[in-house]
């Protein structure tokens, strides 16, 4: 086993003012904090905007829908979130995993295919489940083992991904629908549909194990500082592999739910993959020290839903959602590494 | 070459006779044996055969130049590298780590210079306690705040010091990151504490919070190396000091320590011919920095610095000398204050407006600061010399590599650069070569103002004569060097500031043995 | 001491073969990537008697190399800024958008043409002041121009509908720009060669070149060292956005329309092109001629998996196990390197 040396420089890849020019004190009112509470405003101001312009948006029904229309995204969002946490808030030079959609496509083409040819929805679930655990840890050999930079690694996995799918589905849609499938995407005699329920219990083991456990904090160690995790004793690659496992498995669980959602498999599974990314993003700035986190991530993910669900209401053209996703990336990431550059 | 004194251990080798068993620590046995230790990186030569030995109860002071090999050592005991050679022994067995968490768990704590390792930030202090429990015990699943808390509360309590469990740690001052090591390393049960310059950031009061700290730790039968170039902090702690030069031990003296000699075995002369010979210096002057201040409430400094000068600026880490020069070089703002070049104002915003006014910094990590990757375009001789000036010299774009090469050739010949041609990547060249190179940089065009920040890191001691020469040399601009090695400021600079707390002050001969009148001369 | 660098743009920098190697070993390293083109046009020609004809080559240049290779060089300068930039589709589609609806509105051919060129240069200006002026990583700025650019589309193409040229309206120039030839060679491959005669230059032999590799090796350095590092990577993403415009130009040329979102397709065999291009040659950072080779053989991997029978879908599935092969067996033997 090589050993490192110790004070081999490893060059961080950051925004562009961090890596060439000394910290200057940012205004003094952008700090931390504010930028946090900010966010929940924000939130909180869209809703009530949203709101106000239309009767049907403050509803039970509604407001329970978008939740658990939230589901999928989400579920690939919180895989994501769990990679970028062992990974470093960095996203290009730590960890990304870009295959999320494709391994959701893949997976779900492998539910419906096994439904058409005849098994059962345990049969087709374990399956699934199965497929987004070895794509996780394809991924996590290539870069753990093999040494391939994470950006390019879950590309490559990506296309091969999109590759098998297609030659499942033959690029056609499949429609199945089985007992479980037309149970996940009902609702309950609440109204509360299924899928809502999902997400909020994925959410709650993820938070569980990342925020409470001793796993949990010894990933963001990993993630935060590799080189002092190192150097406490953390055996740093198991860490890292574990986290793209659990976005393989977020995947798997995920494709069930779109399966559900859409009857069946569908193509273009692959669009979803920037939406996950930014909502992943994104939810940095719902935590308390801007860390990847999986309740800021869930925020994110209700948030752009239900801007969504929003301009749906209000007849505003979709054609502006992806806009306004890509200004909210740019906002909050411009105001975070202010802020960052500001307290180092 | 050997004081009189303790003769370097022979005697007593643990491996003959009974070994302590496990368990039971002998009041004074040997706790870390170290022979003919060796170690080079490339064609350097780090450490040529160091013997080495720690007892209990003890403080050893380990002293050497920039260069002597003391980081070197100081990386395999902790277990970040392996020698090529030689032989330890910690507490009767041998001692092979093949990571840090090996040697902490063989018994042997280290304590960096830097502290950035010590902790994540974004955790909190109590969390960067116990990071390497997590990693060797089998902790609880679930791991409440309080449960944490506890348990921080009983490391710091065994270690008899207090700290501010619930704070983040990237909000902790390198004295407190430093003393989180220390606790760590007692709650891991080590034998051995190595600490590497630890003073270099501290404060007075910091500092004798931590001689209170490692008197009682030796009390309590702990081991002790402890690195620095301050001879006051030595002559107060030390009960042996080990001298290493040129990767060897050339100098091994047990209280009471005679430390005039022990600098003599460090720098291979007496230390009465390391000044710099005085000369006269014209009265032109190139600089002038006029009440400025670093920081909104921080002291207003004045220099004058005149053609053909060397000025050197010392103080611990943090003092602000770095951040003086950064400023001149444009990286930063002055609070308040005006800033003259050869009578004019000058105000630059950036590198590159410095640069076109003569004014130019050699940065302190020179990997990160002047120099490209080896594979790069530009990793080479020629490509780091003409780097500033590309477009001085190109200003049609066409980069032409004769013209590089030409003042490539030109460099190397008048700073004596030992590499094969213009066309040598930097990764070929020695520490002390690759000084010379950023010299060179920064030689082939007139500058009228030289910043060195910290010149001499990881520079040998064959190429520091060449240097100290080539910056004496400069009759055309002025030259301001930062280092924290008063040594090394006295054998270049005709002129001494001390800098503290972002202020500046005349030179006292601060930090140099109290006893010797030639360090004590007044410099300023 | 050896300093080990390593960014996401220079997968290999810092690491020099090991001068220990054989030679042979050496060059297998560097030219593998020249080695594994000819070791797979080889096989391909082995397995199927059609691949090695004028009219094979001529279709795989024409429609399989000539437009990825344009933006996968555009994405070599980013790349080799030490960024990325996943806007390229967006330029593409922009400047598409642009040519297609002037030419529409009866603008002139040399008009339309700028048209195109001016809406992609706009992103790549918003893309360098994203990055320099609000400290955005490459990453995040251009993938937030991504989504930006894609609800541009959206709004000003009503919904995303394609815009359709009539040949009645299609100019000759345009015409033969897309489907002509000089000299027997298609007139969209003297566009590659161009570009990629410029921006060999630009990045090997020129100050700007040396002053944008500083920046994408250690940017610190480069600012230390009075680089304008600011004005250098507007200029990069500025040049990234105009080459994709000439693709986007190229390919509303070819199809007589705009269609949205098209420039999507080419971003990730763009990036793959890019790195793969890394591996060629002593050092590990981006380069030219290695994006081309990269491209080229992403081609010819695809066009002869066609030509062997292979099903369309499990091409797909090869190209993608072939670049991961690439990728592994490139980082693998660095990393072995490394270890030596």
């Amino acid at each position: 086993m090589s050993v490192s040396y110790g004070t081999a420089a490893v060059e961080q890849h950051g925004s562009f003012a961090s890596r060439t020019m000394p910290a200057r004190p940012a205004r003094r009112f952008l700090h931390r904090g504010l930028l946090r509470t900010g966010s929940l405003l924000v939130f909180i101001a869209v809703f009530t905007a949203f709101s106000l312009a239309s009767p049907l948006f403050l509803t039970f029904a509604n407001i329970v829908t978008v939740i658990g229309q939230s589901a999928v995204v989400g579920i690939l969002a919180f895989g994501l979130t769990s990679v970028i946490i062992g990974g470093g808030a960095d996203v290009v030079r730590g960890g990304i995993d870009l295959s999320l959609a494709s391994n959701l496509g893949l997976g779900s083409a492998v539910y419906a295919s096994l439904v058409q040819a005849g098994y059962g929805d345990a049969a087709a679930i374990a399956a699934t489940l199965a497929v987004g655990l070895s794509v996780g840890t394809v991924n996590a050999i290539s870069i753990v083992s093999i040494g391939i930079l994470p950006l390019l690694a879950t590309v490559a996995v990506m296309n091969i991904c999109g590759g098998l799918e297609l030659v499942l589905t033959q690029n056609t849609a499949i429609s199945v629908s089985t007992p479980l499938l037309d149970l996940l995407s009902g609702t309950d005699r609440f109204g509360i549909p299924f899928l809502a329920y999902v997400i909020v219990a994925v959410a709650a083991i993820l938070i569980v194990t990342l925020q409470y456990t001793a796993y949990g904090l010894r990933l963001y160690a990993v993630g935060e500082h590799r080189e002092a995790a190192r150097a406490a004793g953390l055996p740093v690659q198991a860490y890292v592999v574990s986290s793209y496992l659990i976005s393989g498995l977020c995947g798997g669980i995920a494709a069930i739910l779109y399966t559900a959602l859409l009857s069946g498999s569908t193509t273009g599974s692959g669009e979803m993959l920037l939406p996950v990314v930014a909502t992943a993003l994104l939810g940095n700035v719902f935590s308390g020290r801007l860390l990847p986190t999986i309740g800021g991530t869930l925020l994110s993910t209700l948030l752009i839903g239900f801007l969504a669900n929003g301009f749906q209401l209000l007849h505003v053209s979709s054609y502006w959602v992806s806009g306004i996703q890509g200004l909210l990336i740019l906002s909050v990431v411009a105001a975070t590494s202010l802020v960052r550059r500001r307290r180092s | 070459m050997t004081a009189t004194g303790e003769s370097p251990t022979t005697g007593e080798s643990p491996t003959t006779g009974e070994s302590p068993t496990t368990g039971e620590s002998p009041a004074t046995g040997v706790r870390l044996a170290a022979q003919g230790i060796a170690k080079s990186f490339g064609a350097t030569q780090a450490l040529g055969g160091v013997d080495l030995q720690v007892r209990s109860g003890e403080i050893l002071a380990l002293m050497g130049a920039n260069g002597a090999g003391k980081s070197t050592l100081v990386n395999i005991l902790a277990g970040v590298l392996a020698p090529d050679q030689g032989r330890i022994i910690v507490n009767g067995a041998a001692f092979q780590p093949r990571s840090p968490r090996d040697a902490v768990s063989a018994g042997i704590a280290t304590v960096h210079q830097s502290t950035d390792r010590i902790g994540v930030p974004g955790l909190t202090t109590a969390d960067a306690l116990l990071l390497d429990r997590f990693a060797s015990r089998r902790s609880a699943l679930f791991l409440s705040r309080r449960a944490v808390r506890r348990q921080a509360a009983a490391i710091i309590a065994r270690a008899g010091i207090s700290l501010p469990l619930a704070r983040d740690f990237g909000d902790l001052g390198p004295a407190d990151r430093q003393l989180v090591a220390i606790a760590r390393a007692i709650s891991a049960d080590a034998s051995v504490l190595i600490l590497d310059e630890p003073t270099a950031s501290l404060s007075q009061t910091e500092a004798a919070r931590l001689f209170d700290l490692l008197t009682g730790l030796k009390a309590r039968g702990l081991a002790i190396i402890y690195i620095s170039h301050r001879l006051g902090d030595l002559a107060t702690l030390a009960d042996r000091a080990v001298v290493l030069r040129g990767g060897r031990v050339v100098h091994d003296a047990a209280r009471p320590i005679d430390f005039t000699a022990a600098v003599t075995a460090m720098i291979g002369r007496p230390l009465a011919h390391a000044h710099a010979a005085a000369r006269d210096i014209a009265p032109e002057v190139v600089f002038h920095l006029r009440q400025a201040r670093l920081g909104a409430d921080t002291a207003p400094i004045d220099l004058d610095l005149h053609a053909g000068e060397v000025v050197a600026i010392t103080g611990p880490l943090g003092a602000g000398k770095s951040r003086l020069l950064k400023t001149i070089f444009g990286l930063h703002r002055f609070a308040s204050g005006k800033m003259e070049l050869d009578g004019r104002r000058y105000m630059p915003g950036g590198p590159a407006q410095a640069i076109a006014a003569g004014v130019v910094l050699a940065g302190e990590d020179r990997h990160r600061t002047s120099f490209l990757p080896a594979d790069w375009p530009g990793g080479t001789i020629a490509g780091t010399i003409s780097l500033p000036y590309l477009q001085r010299w190109f200003p049609h774009g066409w980069l032409r590599r004769e013209v590089e090469d030409r003042a490539a050739e030109a460099g190397i010949r008048r700073l004596g650069i030992r590499a094969s041609g213009p066309r040598a990547t930097l990764d070929t060249l020695s520490g002390g070569n690759q000084q010379k190179v950023v010299l060179a940089r920064w030689q082939a065009e007139p500058a009228r103002l030289l910043l060195l920040d910290e010149p001499f890191q990881g520079v040998d001691i064959g190429a520091r004569a060449d240097i100290i020469a080539a910056i004496r040399d400069n009759r055309l601009g002025a030259t301001l060097i930062a280092t924290s090695d008063s040594e090394e400021a006295l054998e270049i600079a005709d002129r001494i500031f001390t800098m503290e707390h972002h202020g500046l002050r005349p030179w006292a001969g601060d930090n140099l043995l109290p006893t010797t009148p030639t360090a004590r001369s007044e410099v300023a | 001491m050896t300093v080990i660098t390593s960014s996401p743009t220079s997968p290999h920098q810092g690491q020099r073969p090991d001068r220990r190697d054989s030679t042979f070993r050496r060059y297998l390293l560097q030219y593998g990537l020249l080695i594994a083109l000819l070791g797979v046009s080889a096989f391909f020609a082995a397995m199927s008697p059609t691949f090695l004809t004028t009219a094979n080559f001529a279709s795989i240049l024409v429609n399989s190399f000539a437009l990825p290779a344009i933006i996968a060089i555009a994405m070599t300068l980013a790349v080799g800024s030490g960024g990325i930039d996943l806007s390229v589709a967006t330029a593409v589609d922009l400047a598409s958008l642009a040519f297609v609806g002037t030419l529409a509105a009866g603008w002139p051919v040399p008009g339309a043409i700028l048209a195109g060129l001016g809406a992609a240069a706009l992103t790549g200006i918003f893309n360098g002041l994203l990055i320099t002026g609000l400290n955005i990583t490459p990453f995040l700025a251009t993938l937030g121009t991504l989504f930006i650019g894609r609800s541009v589309q959206q709004v000003l193409a009503n919904g995303g509908n394609p815009v359709y040229l009539s040949s009645s309206k299609l100019p000759a120039a345009v015409k033969f720009l897309a489907h002509g030839s000089f000299l027997g060679v298609p007139l969209p491959l003297y566009v590659v060669g161009f570009i990629a005669l410029v921006a060999f230059i630009l990045l090997e032999l020129t100050i700007f070149g040396r002053g944008v590799r500083a920046i994408g090796a250690r940017p610190q350095v480069a600012y230390f060292s009075g680089l304008r590092v600011r004005r250098d990577i507007v200029w990069i993403y500025l040049l990234s956005a105009a080459i994709s415009g000439v693709a986007g130009i190229l390919l509303s040329a070819t199809v007589s329309a705009y269609i949205p979102y098209s420039g999507n397709a080419f971003l990730l065999n763009a990036i793959g092109a890019a790195f793969i291009g890394t591996t060629f040659g002593a050092r590990g950072h981006a380069n030219i001629i290695g994006t081309i080779l990269g491209v080229l053989l992403l081609a010819i991997v695809a066009n002869g998996l066609l030509l062997v029978g292979w099903n369309f879908y499990w091409q797909q599935v090869g190209t993608g196990a072939f670049i991961f092969l690439i990728l592994a067996f490139s980082f693998a033997s660095k990393r072995r390197q490394q270890r030596a």
